[in-house]
């Protein structure tokens, strides 16, 4: 299927009475309508028709579902549809940015093979961020205007810079009690080197823990081995599975449970099920099956992890179906790429996910902090860096916030993932809830606008936006997604106190 | 080997782009007629000329399109862009930046020496 669709030829469409919409012809031909609102119909082909010829009644009940979500001209209740711009763009109107992820250091004890640390020796100490420097970033984060703020440790492994990690998480702790602002502190890890001291430590200041696990062993000890050779995987488990018994307490005090994410290479694809199932045991309660993206020092062994999109979709759809499969039985599992599109398609409503967003999130919902003070779009802004393209840097820690604003960087950067602006997106069905990266298409295109119709990034995305759709029409399947939107509901109004 | 293009199709902004976007795989070289642009195309390794032609203009058209559908949706677009911009840096009239006052400066000291204290484990 082509992955724009036109009006077949010899319907005459009636065009008075038609809205705006964008639409997708789908496989089992029936129709996918959206629209700016954020509404969105199933019309299967014969429906559809009718709609496009203007040859409905009007009592029609189609009639009025189509008038209902915004897509019949003369019955446009501006009103609530607005409503729904309103919710659906409300990311645009957040005080920024929210996300700040800290690069405590470049070294790390594993050697994974896609990421940059893996080819940083370990003495190399002045990749460390220092606490000067930690205290500026921090500073720098709490200059910016977000009531809420996030601080997430990444790497390198954050744990080698263990004074970083204590003093930011304190010290942020600290000023965000004097300006109440709220602050989540998180820190992805490879647990390696957590010692009882140190987890406890996190665990007490309430700092998220999230390991990476790849699945199985046949998996991620291909991809993920201890520098200077060895499995991982074991060590990973047996760590995780420490962090979640400490993290359940002892009933008197709650902590955050520990998370894991993974990251799909070419070796995971005989492995869908097998990865699935390790994380329904682990009892983690969700799982991300993330795709690998070309860029930085991942681009540098595309050739041997890396793979097309259609080979992605196509897993992913195996990894859903088991996780539907065990939700059925009574194992909630939630699968967060699902999570965070369903939200966007059911709700209508931003789950803060930086890639999806027009205009991107980089910058104005992100920024990363390199251990050297200088500060990145986004952390895949930093990975082109590292492996020496400094475009993306857009400031320092010791400058200001407007400064990184009016940096010419940030304003190409929103122009250029504003799909308003791009030919395809703007006629796609899935515009209103995708977005686009400028990074990847620098990346994988060689300008930050790309090429979508051939761009890797828009195939995957089309890709999983098809398997979604396609599983919506599932009753059971459905059910599963209700079940964990209107858990997410649950805990949104406990934390609202409602 | 040059080609030549018509000027009704591709704009200059758009040729420019394209060869921004190439240069580390050709060096491009643009002359003009009173209707086209001739284009030389010299490749920095060694590929085939047609395909890198081929390529090349495929970039030079997209970006042209890509200049049609922003004109046709400026206005909802700059909406957007602007209201997101202004939107994070905190609104028409931005609150100053909190500073971290004496007090604060001194507790961050101490914290600083504490972990220092405490050693790189
Ligand atoms: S554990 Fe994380 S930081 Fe270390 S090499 Fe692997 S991906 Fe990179
Ligand atoms: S990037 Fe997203 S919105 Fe744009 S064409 Fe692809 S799927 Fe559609």
């Amino acid at each position: 299927m082509s992955r724009l669709t036109d009006i077949p030829a010899g319907w005459v469409p009636d065009l008075k009475r038609l809205g705006a919409f964008n639409f997708r012809r789908m496989d089992g031909g029936w129709w996918l309508l959206t629209n700016e609102w954020g509404r969105y119909l199933m019309l299967e082909e014969g429906e559809f028709r009718l709609f496009v010829e203007g040859k409905l009644g009007d009592g029609d009940a189609l009639s009025r579902r189509l008038g209902e979500a915004g897509f019949l001209r003369d019955r446009m209740d501006f009103g609530a549809l607005a409503k729904g711009w309103l919710a659906r763009t409300d990311f645009q109107r957040h005080q920024g940015p929210t996300l700040h992820e800290f690069v405590t250091t470049m070294r790390c004890n594993l050697a994974c093979r896609y990421c940059h640390s893996s080819v940083v020796d370990p003495s190399r100490t002045d990749t460390d961020m220092s606490l000067e420097t930690a205290k500026k970033a921090v500073d720098f984060a709490f200059s910016t205007p977000s009531p809420n703020l996030a601080i997430e440790f990444q790497g390198g492994e954050p744990l080698l810079n263990w004074p970083v990690v204590r003093f930011v998480t304190q010290y942020a702790r600290r000023r965000a009690e004097r300006e109440k602002r709220r602050l989540m502190v998180s820190m992805v890890s490879n647990f390696v080197l957590l010692s009882d001291e140190k987890l406890d430590f996190l665990l007490e200041n309430f700092v998220a823990l999230c390991t990476s696990l790849d699945g199985p062993a046949a998996v991620h000890d291909r991809v993920r081995p201890l520098l200077g050779g060895g499995p991982s995987q074991a060590r990973v488990l047996e760590l995780l599975c420490r962090v979640q018994k400490r993290a359940a307490g002892d009933g008197t005090k709650s902590y955050y449970k520990p998370g894991a994410l993974m990251t799909t290479t070419r070796h995971s694809f005989p492995h869908a099920e097998a990865i699935i199932d390790l994380y329904a045991e682990l009892g983690i309660g969700s799982v991300f099956v993330r795709k690998l993206s070309p860029i930085g020092y991942a681009k540098r062994v595309w050739g041997e992890i890396g793979y097309e999109p259609a080979e992605f979709a196509e897993f992913y759809e195996r990894c859903l179906d088991r996780v539907l499969e065990h939700n059925r039985k009574g194992t909630l599992l939630v699968e967060r790429w699902a999570f965070t599109c369903l939200t966007k398609v059911l709700r209508n409503t931003d789950p803060g996910y930086m890639d999806l967003r027009s205009p991107t999130g980089a910058v104005l919902g992100c920024l990363a902090y390199n251990s050297d003070g200088r500060i990145f779009s986004s952390d895949e802004g930093r990975m082109a860096d590292h492996a020496g393209d400094p475009l993306f840097e857009v400031g320092r820690v010791d400058g200001t916030w407007a400064a990184v604003l009016d940096h010419p960087t940030t304003g190409a950067l929103v122009h250029a993932s504003t799909l308003d602006n791009q030919p395809m997106c703007d006629h796609c069905a899935y515009k209103p809830w995708c977005g686009l990266c400028p990074v990847y298409n620098y990346e994988a295109q060689g300008n930050i606008f790309g090429r979508v119709p051939e761009s890797g990034w828009c195939r995957t995305y089309m890709g999983v936006f098809d398997v979604l759709m396609r599983k919506l029409r599932d009753p059971e399947a459905r059910k599963v997604f209700d079940s964990w939107l209107a858990a997410e509901d649950g805990r949104v109004a406990v934390k609202e106190g409602k | 080997m040059s080609v030549k293009v018509p000027k009704a199709v591709y704009s200059e902004r758009a040729l420019a782009i394209a060869a921004r976007t190439f240069s580390r795989r050709a060096e491009v070289f643009v002359e003009e007629t009173k209707t086209h642009w001739v284009l030389t195309l010299e490749p920095r390794a060694k590929e085939a000329l047609a395909a890198l032609e081929g390529d090349f203009l495929n970039e030079a058209l997209s970006q042209e399109c890509r200049f049609l559908t922003a004109e046709f949706n400026e206005t909802i677009a700059s909406l957007q862009e602007t209201q997101a911009l202004l939107a994070a840096r905190g609104g028409e009239a931005p609150a100053a930046p909190v500073k971290p006052d004496a007090a604060l400066e001194k507790e961050a000291a101490a914290l600083m020496a504490a972990v220092r204290k405490g050693g790189k484990s």
